[in-house]
């Protein structure tokens, strides 16, 4: 499922316009990742929770020329799904 | 900070931002977050949201496990879990806020990082060089010392490219350095055997070279053997214009001295160079006889008719020249001819005088004596080397000839078949070598193995 079908299937669900949907998706994921960036996590219930996760400095190995390189930190968004989505994913 | 935000915070910073109402932006939001529920549920893998990332669905296998408290085995079963692979602009949007806010944390961070940091690109590259500088000894001596013999060979085959029997003695003999470097126990001593290796190597270089000389030297006296030969058979041929008979007398007599010398040359070939001497003095001595009866038919004839002098001397050159030439094909071709003899005779004496160790030594095995210390080696590489020339000339002949069992030393590469081939010029005569040598497997002879030769 790409992003146009998804947004489709939020405007089915809302009744609203896909263009005004996608603009209402844009702005909710800015307040998602504002929220995020700013330290905090998301916990949806029924769906999950959005967490930044700190990813330490680590030395890489190029191989083609034999040097170390430092990449250095970095935030990332994770996502662990809620407990209720995966007993509900394996019902069967 | 570090808060956990409930779906109701999200919804009012929506509406905050958007402008929507509180109602909507709560509709909205929940519509978002069980689209993709949904979408999951209903069995779709991927789901791609721009700006924020892909969901997937993957299914977990079911795997066997211990239980911690009873120590049994159980089986975790299968399930669908969902993984979030955030976009790359969200990791760049995150990053970049949290330099914007949180400067002066990196900036303190920082130096204690590098601090941290420095020791270990240090020790590493350490770690790696120590165990290259061991091993490199190792390896280089061995390297170079096989480039070494590679272009030995390649030198000894250059300059001994007629005589086959000099190289394969010399393949011989790196396959005794190929022993020496192949069972190595320390660096010390693979470095003794590689300076052996080398000074040895260059003894043969040496001796090579001497070879060669000793071979450029041969080859010009027996140009001048043979530019002094030529000659007298034209002076022959000027000498006795008349008669027909004279070329006819001419060629067979060749032959007869030819006979002479084989039998001799057999006997040569086992006693020591006197005999060489007295062979030269019958060729001589043959070549004199050639001349005194031409010389006398020669007087009867200018005697008897001078008219006819002119038309006869024409026509007995040409038949003469004919019969030189004649005579040369049949020399090549057989190798039972006085030229050749005189000029092989030539060559053992010059041999001889050369080195006077004799040829019983060179019977003997060489690659024994190769082996037992570096000054027999020389000794017998100069003996070698005066007896394969001389050797590969005779070849032809004793092989036809003479019924003395020869030794052969297999090299890498070669069969009985392709030493009969060789020796005998044609393949039956395996059986025979078989017979003779009583192998215990005649498909698989080991190289440098000893064959008599029937």
């Amino acid at each position: 499922m790409n992003n146009k079908d998804f947004l489709e299937k939020v405007s089915q669900k809302t009744n609203f316009e896909t263009a005004d949907v996608k603009e209402l998706v844009n702005q909710l994921i800015d307040v998602i990742l504002d929220d995020i960036a700013s330290g905090d996590s998301i916990n949806v219930q029924g769906f999950g929770t959005f967490e930044p996760r700190e990813k330490a400095r680590r030395k890489m190995f190029n191989p083609t020329t034999k040097s170390f390189i430092i990449i250095p930190p970095k935030t990332t968004l994770s996502y662990k799904m809620s407990p209720v989505l995966k007993e509900r994913l394996n019902m069967e | 900070m570090n808060e956990k935000l409930s779906f109701q915070h999200i919804a009012e910073s929506l509406s905050q931002k958007s402008g929507v109402s509180k109602k909507v932006s709560e509709q909205f939001s929940k519509a978002f977050f069980d689209t993709i529920v949904d979408a999951l549920y209903m069995g779709e893998e991927i789901i791609k949201i721009k700006g924020l990332g892909t969901f997937k669905l993957i299914d977990v296998e079911s795997r066997e496990s211990i239980d911690v408290n009873t120590g049994d085995r159980i089986v975790i079963s299968g399930y669908k879990k969902v993984s979030f692979t955030p976009e790359d602009s969200v990791v760049e949007k995150l990053n970049s806020k949290k330099i914007d806010t949180e400067t002066d944390a990196i900036i303190v961070a920082e130096p204690l990082e590098t601090m941290v940091d420095e020791p270990a690109p240090v020790e590493e590259p350490a770690s790696v060089e120590e165990p290259a500088s061991v091993e490199e000894p190792v390896t280089v001596p061995i390297a170079e010392s096989k480039e070494d013999s590679i272009a030995e060979e390649t030198f000894i085959d250059a300059i001994n490219a007629e005589e086959p029997q000099e190289i394969e003695k010399s393949t011989d003999e790196f396959a005794g350095i190929d022993f020496l470097i192949s069972t190595p126990e320390s660096i010390e001593d693979i470095r003794q055997q590689y300076e052996k290796a080398k000074s040895h190597l260059d003894q043969i270089v040496e001796e090579a070279k001497k070879a060669n000389s000793e071979k450029v030297r041969l080859e010009k006296l027996l140009e001048r053997l043979e530019s002094n030969s030529i000659p007298e058979n034209h002076t022959i041929v000027e000498e006795t214009p008349t008669s027909e008979d004279s070329p006819v007398c001419d060629a067979p007599e060749a032959p007869v001295p030819a006979e002479h010398n084989i039998a001799i040359s057999e006997n040569e070939s086992v006693s020591t160079a006197e005999s060489a001497n007295v062979n030269t003095e019958n060729t001589n001595a043959s070549t004199e006889n050639t001349i005194v009866p031409e010389e006398i038919q020669k007087k009867n004839s200018v005697n008897s008719n001078k008219n006819k002098t002119k038309k006869w001397i024409v026509s007995v050159v040409f038949l003469l020249v004919a019969g030189i030439i004649f005579f040369f094909i049949y020399k090549t071709s057989t190798s039972i001819e006085s030229v050749e003899k005189v000029s092989l005779a030539e060559q053992k004496i010059d041999v001889k005088n050369d080195s006077q160790p004799t040829k019983e030594k060179n019977i003997v095995n060489p690659k024994d004596s190769v082996k037992t210390n570096q000054q027999n080696e020389n000794s017998n590489i100069v003996e070698d080397k005066a007896k394969e020339q001389k050797e590969t000339k005779v070849e032809n002949n004793e092989v036809a000839e003479t019924k003395e069992p020869k030794i052969h030393i297999i090299q890498r590469g070669e069969s009985l078949t392709k030493i009969s081939q060789r020796y005998y010029g044609t393949k039956d005569s395996v059986n025979s070598i078989i017979r003779l040598n009583a192998f215990t497997d005649p498909n698989n002879v080991p190289i440098g193995a000893k064959v008599f030769l029937p």
